[in-house]
């Protein structure tokens, strides 16, 4: 009835592209498009998107060397594995911030929600590419309740987890549609969002843990413990908070423009804060799994090519981020915190890999030379990663995360 | 009253009623007859001699609409419940529970039947990509 | 966005229940409701019926290996099993599906094997399937119930619901699910199809049901049938007059890996004299 909304809709049109590219003619966009990470990504598309249709078309053995010994390979090791731990940023901060009410780190609350939400939507996506009959997906859901399985636990979580996160990041959308009353109501619903997403994820981050519980028989005894679902929720916290350093900090030197005053005069500060949560949580982790080895005994097999392997994983993967995270802490030098919290999620991804792919079936003949994965299942993985990076550059660049959207500052 | 960007919106205009008449002009001349279906196979035949009349395991108005899931409750009857045997609501008479050795020994003849009301009305049951259709002699060319 | 500690807590109530709701949910909704009840359907009156179906297979009584041929031809063709080839001829493990097949003594008993053990024992071919645990972790990790126990002690497999996530694989340490990587009918002859029996399809993992469809018939595992005399024995091992309960009764026999906990069906006689 207003003015104000007979004038919106007279230009609807052109407020939605406005809004789709940024206020820029079509030219001027396109023109931006053309840097040289973009011909990058568009060479990497032009490989891994025809492969994943090859993929749907001629069935999974098409692209992937799995077999009937070797069930699983790089796309859930990767895609669902190490991406769950590393999108754990959402729930982590948002109870910082939202429930632990660590006020500070409301410049980075927006940031981990959404880098939660879309790791979550790339593992399902990494899931669909790898599922034999993707378009089953809901029948754990609508069909069969196999309500003994973990995994039945997981596809439940992590579908109620997708959800949750999405209305967790839909201020952000809705304050960039400008939908003020919707917006007032999703702002409504985030705490209760937040302990939601309490519950499930710390419930499916170890779940994912429990589903290697499973084959006893198959995993190597260093990486096979009755504590992996505790080790994989205790990671996954740290790897959360070195995610959040990872993201902001490529976000800050690759979408400065996209940032304000307070994202950027802060960063450095809260880089050292989340850095010496990261640091604690990484020897809670290291003391945790030493414990494991303990606890079965263990310790003779680490002497042997597999303990040598898991002993670098954990020194140099685990206790080393460690340290230079401390040291970073200790010094107050956000630049010497960046570069633990890179080693850090690096580590995440070589335990996650370590435990699907490289502990199991460890027994078999020829086992290390199964493990590697094919080019295609690779270029497909870099394809999915790929288009993963692009949205989420599309949606920080358009939406309200690094920054604070004017008309709203005052409100939170 | 004036038109603004009035050739844009004729364009958007006709590709909306291009899309969305798609699904009329993709289908002209695929279907252009009712379905006729056919129930003269020689196990049909047999079972009239036997029983003096054409039957299924329900009435031919239950079949036409129910069938898929009448098919459904059998599949998981038979694998998940190991009740094999069919009690029929009409006849009383007791029917192998079977896709491929049940419906498809009497209609053996699935592109005369099956398929004619399943291209009528476009849809494809993914049954046969597991299960075995029977052979059939090619079709005369008369 | 401010609240009261009031207000917070009656948030933080309803989410909880909320949450917990939706990882209980599924405890309470009952799990599986068949469409078609007694008296509308019953079990065919000729089955075969048995508390507990078990095998026993006789190792000494095959003599070569046209004997172990016969017995794994007969089962892959009476269920059409796909045979895929190398360009060589030789069998491609890539996408080998098998519901009965060979291994050697340490892949089929591992650990049991020793150092002076008889070289014909160690050198063998063993004749491995599904072993139908008591117990399957198969059956436990299926988000989906495709994988099932049927009140028979069959551990049977519905491919109609099954998604293909292959965490059933990953859990049998028996190695005894195939997946089937690509479409199986580009490696089934049409000659010796079996046309009263279904193929499967690209993307669902498949196994031995014990010839369920063939024992609601009347008939024994086509395995059984095709085995020479005495070498294979299917029946229920709950019943003390049955011929694979007397044997497990009165000889030594030995289950695969049982350290696991998982309770095979399937007993191996390995030397041996007659019996039964």
């Amino acid at each position: 009835m207003s003015n104000g909304y007979a004038v919106h809709q007279d230009n609807f049109r052109s407020w939605f592209m406005d809004k789709l590219l940024m206020g820029m003619s079509w030219p001027e966009y396109l023109k931006t498009l053309i840097t040289p990470f973009n011909v990058i990504a568009a060479i990497v598309l032009s490989v891994g998107l025809p492969l994943i249709a090859i993929r749907f078309v001629q069935g999974l053995a098409s692209v992937t060397h799995a077999s009937n010994d070797y069930p699983w390979g790089i796309l859930l090791g990767w895609g669902l594995f190490s991406g769950v731990p590393l999108s754990a940023t959402g729930f982590v901060m948002a109870t910082a911030y939202y429930i632990f009410g660590f006020k500070r780190y409301h410049s980075l609350v927006r940031l981990g929600v959404l880098t939660g939400f879309l790791g979550y939507l790339f593992a399902v996506i990494y899931l669909l590419t790898d599922l034999g009959r993707p378009w089953r997906i809901y029948y754990p859901m609508m069909v069969g309740f196999g309500t003994a399985s973990v995994l039945f636990l997981v596809a439940w979580h992590v579908a109620t987890y997708l959800t949750v996160q999405l209305l967790e990041f839909s201020p952000a959308i809705l304050e960039w549609l400008k939908a003020q009353r919707v917006r007032k109501w999703a702002m409504m619903i985030t705490i209760g969002m937040t302990i939601a997403g309490i519950i499930l994820s710390t419930l499916h981050q170890s779940a994912l843990g429990a589903m290697f519980l499973l084959a006893p028989g198959k995993m190597h005894p260093l990486w096979y413990s009755q504590y992996l679902p505790v080790f994989f929720l205790s990671s996954s916290i740290y790897a959360a908070l070195a995610m959040v350093i990872v993201v902001s900090t490529l976000s800050a030197r690759f979408l400065r423009d996209k940032t304000d005053g307070n994202f950027l005069g802060n960063l450095d500060n809260l880089t050292i804060g989340l850095g010496t949560g990261a640091s604690v949580g990484i020897y809670v982790y290291f003391a945790l799994k030493v414990i494991g080895v303990a606890h079965d005994d263990n310790w003779n097999l680490l002497n042997t090519g597999y303990g040598h392997w898991f002993l670098v994983e954990m020194l140099v993967f685990v206790l080393l981020p460690g340290l230079i995270l401390s040291l970073g802490v200790k010094k107050r030098s956000s630049a010497i915190v960046r570069i633990g919290a890179f080693f850090a999620v690096f580590g995440i991804i070589v335990n996650r890999i370590n435990v699907s792919t490289v502990a199991f079936n460890w027994n078999l003949q020829d086992h290390l030379h199964h493990i590697i994965p094919p080019w295609k299942e690779a270029a497909i993985v870099l394809a999915i990663a790929m288009l993963h990076i692009l949205i989420f550059r599309w949606i920080l660049n358009r939406m309200p995360v690094l920054r604070e959207h004017p008309d709203y500052r005052s409100s939170h | 009253m004036k038109l603004y960007d009035g050739g844009k919106i004729l364009i958007g205009l006709m590709v909306f009623v291009g899309i969305a008449t798609f699904p009329f002009y993709y289908n002209i001349g695929k279907v252009d007859s009712k379905p006729e279906l056919k129930t003269d196979t020689p196990a049909i035949q047999a079972w009239e001699k036997q029983y003096g009349k054409k039957e299924c395991v329900e009435s031919k108005e239950y079949m036409r609409s129910e069938h898929m899931q009448l098919l459904n409750n059998w599949r998981d009857s038979v694998v998940r419940d190991m009740n094999r045997q069919y009690v029929s609501m009409t006849s009383g008479k007791k029917f192998n529970m079977s896709l491929q050795n049940g419906c498809l020994e009497c209609h053996s003849n699935k592109k005369q039947f099956c398929d004619q009301c399943h291209n009528y009305m476009a849809v494809k049951p993914y049954c046969f990509d597991c299960h075995i259709q029977p052979m059939e002699k090619e079709e005369n060319k008369s | 966005m401010s609240m009261d500690r009031r207000q917070f807590l009656k948030i933080a109530g309803i989410s909880s229940i909320l949450g917990f709701g939706a990882s209980v949910a599924s405890a309470t909704h009952t799990i599986w409701e068949p469409g078609l009840k007694p008296p509308q359907v019953e079990p065919n009156p000729d089955g075969l019926i048995a508390k507990r179906w078990a095998m026993v297979v006789d190792m000494s009584k095959f003599k070569t290996d046209e004997d172990i041929k016969k017995v794994t031809t007969a089962c892959h063709q009476t269920h059409n099993v796909p045979d895929f080839r190398n360009p060589d001829g030789t069998v491609d493990k890539k996408f080998e599906v098998k519901w009965i097949w060979e291994e050697p003594y340490e892949r089929t008993f591992p650990g049991s094997e020793n150092k002076f053990m008889s070289e014909h024992i160690k050198d063998m071919p063993f004749i491995v399937l599904c072993n139908h645990c008591d117990n399957p972790p198969c059956v436990r990790v299926c988000p989906t119930q495709a994988t099932f126990k049927l009140p028979n002690g069959i551990t049977m497999q519905d491919e109609h619901r099954c998604i293909g996530c292959r965490f059933c694989m990953a859990a049998c340490p028996y190695g005894s699910r195939s997946f089937n990587w690509t479409d199986p009918r580009k490696a089934i002859n049409p000659a010796t199809e079996n046309k009263a029996y279904p193929t499967r399809t690209k993307g669902v993992v498949e196994k031995c049901t014990f010839c369920t469809e063939r024992l609601q018939f009347g008939k024994l595992p086509a395995c059984v049938e095709a085995a020479p005399k005495g070498a294979m024995f299917f029946g229920d091992i709950e019943d003390p007059n049955s011929e694979v309960r007397k044997i497990v009764t009165s000889q030594l026999t030995i289950r695969r890996k049982p350290e696991l906990g998982t309770g095979p069906a399937v007993y191996y006689v390995i030397g041996g004299s007659d019996h039964a």
